[in-house]
């Protein structure tokens, strides 16, 4: 059924090739606005109502199967888990008395968290690209406040990353893996950068660049109250190993809490909230294009 | 060309698309997962007219970078530049269901390792770190299974004196 009577092939992939790079030139240096970001938007929103329907019939089958894959391992990780409980209960039962004490000082001092506050829109995890593609689609968009910028977290209010854009019915996610921009964090007294780790899906480089001291494995990393572009507090990961500064500078491995590849739902924070970042004069976060592979440097801060 | 034919090559791409978006989303080896659009255009050589399979594949190509956080654009070079080498090789591979899907497995090594490396002058994918080796070998390979499986359940949808390949 071919038709190989008239062959216009080169001079048609040449004009292809052409055109392709002119596409990308522009879409790198337009920063992802304009008339291709219309296109991506439109793209998106005819087909996120069939990746929807196609991820409503594929979740429960791809969770049968990762139970069954990690049978052998449950079994020993819930022997851990009771021998871990019952020393947990003990350790629980000091720390209620000091909980007490901690709740009247904080009424005392009248202590308020910033992210006590904030809004959220749940959302289901509705398509991913390829292996290549760290990014991820969701089913909430414009229609429910979800806009570029956004902190988004997992079901466990550990940070995932930002929405990098947002259209009717959809909204991409970038996580902060594979964001070019470092998040601004803390870990212990420490202010830091956060930033992605080439050729990793769930590791990062913290930097302490200022009068640096040591760290331990297991240390916890949260956002920082500097950051401007997530609410302070948000848990990111756990130092994973023990560091001490070179010179002033500290340089060690943070491991994330959250598995990209695994998400199914998540959390938006709708933050910062427009009139109150208008009133502080808060920078509200707009969206960039970014290289969106587990392979590129950079996290979001 | 027909009509039927445009519509059927419409439907089956954004149908690859879906699956791949979707499905092998969430089933992954090693958190690599086939590329089922590149597969299916790779097998579209043998149906369709030079020009034709060149637009159909840069349009799939477009639309899964649309899907992306990727410049527009580069998949749909990528996929261009593997289907041109198909379409100038395909008679060599037309040589039964193994020799094809082996052929397949080639191209699609050369389609990765074009998008790392037009990715990378484009800053959208890094050259460097064992993802990007890992994704260079297991994609060609899972592609080649991939092709296995899908080339003699498509013979099978022709009817005899119309075969796929």
């Amino acid at each position: 059924m071919r038709d190989d009577r008239r062959d216009h092939s080169l001079p048609t992939f040449i004009s292809l090739v052409a055109f392709a790079l002119m596409l990308m030139t522009l879409d790198v240096r337009s920063q992802g606005e304009g008339v291709l970001g219309t296109i991506r938007g439109g793209a998106n929103q005819l087909l996120a109502p069939l990746q929807a329907a196609a991820s409503f019939v594929v979740d429960p089958l791809a969770d049968f199967v990762g139970n069954l894959a990690d049978l052998a391992q449950l079994r020993s990780e819930n022997e851990a888990l009771r021998a871990e409980l019952a020393d947990l209960q003990a350790i629980q039962a000091t720390y209620e008395d000091k909980l007490a004490r901690l709740a009247q000082l904080e009424k005392a001092m009248a202590l308020q968290l910033d992210v006590g506050d904030i809004a959220t829109t749940p959302a289901n995890v509705i398509g991913r690209t390829d292996s290549v593609d760290l990014t991820f689609r969701i089913d909430k968009g414009e229609e429910s406040g979800v806009v570029a910028g956004n902190p988004v977290v997992d079901a466990n209010g550990y940070l995932v990353g930002r929405v990098l854009d947002s259209g009717p019915g959809f909204a991409i996610v970038v996580p902060l893996v594979a964001d070019v921009e470092a998040a601004t964090v803390v870990v212990g007294d420490q202010v830091g950068s956060l930033s992605g780790v080439v050729g990793t899906d769930d590791e990062l480089i913290l930097d302490v660049f200022d009068q640096a001291a040591p760290v331990l494995a297991g240390d916890q990393v949260v956002t920082s109250s500097q950051s401007f572009a997530y609410p302070p507090s948000l848990p990111v990961g756990e130092v994973a190993e023990d560091a001490v500064p070179v010179g002033r500078a500290l340089t060690v491995r943070v491991r994330s809490f959250v598995d990209v590849r695994s998400l199914r739902v998540v959390l938006v924070l709708a933050w910062p909230d427009p009139e109150a970042a208008r009133a502080d004069d808060i920078p509200i976060p707009t969206s960039t294009t970014v290289p969106s592979t587990t392979d590129t440097t950079g996290a979001s801060g | 060309m027909k009509a039927r034919t445009v519509v059927a090559t419409a439907g089956a791409l954004i149908l690859a698309v879906i699956i791949q978006t979707s499905v092998f989303g969430r089933f992954r080896i090693g958190t690599v997962s086939p590329d089922l659009v590149m597969v299916v255009l790779v097998l579209a050589t043998f149906r369709l007219s030079g020009t034709m399979s060149l637009v159909t594949a840069f349009a799939g190509g477009l639309i899964l970078d649309a899907l992306s956080a990727d410049a527009l654009g580069l998949r749909a070079l990528v996929y261009s530049g593997v289907v041109f080498v198909a379409l100038r090789t395909r008679d060599r591979a037309d040589a039964g269901p193994l020799a094809s899907a082996f052929w397949i497995g080639l191209l699609s090594l050369f389609g990765i390792v074009l998008l790392v490396v037009v990715g990378t002058l484009f800053g959208q994918v890094e050259l460097s770190g064992g993802q990007v080796m890992r994704r260079v070998i297991l994609v060609p390979l899972f592609n080649l299974l991939l092709a296995l499986v899908m080339i003699p359940v498509i013979e099978r949808m022709q009817s005899p004196h119309r075969r796929f390949l």
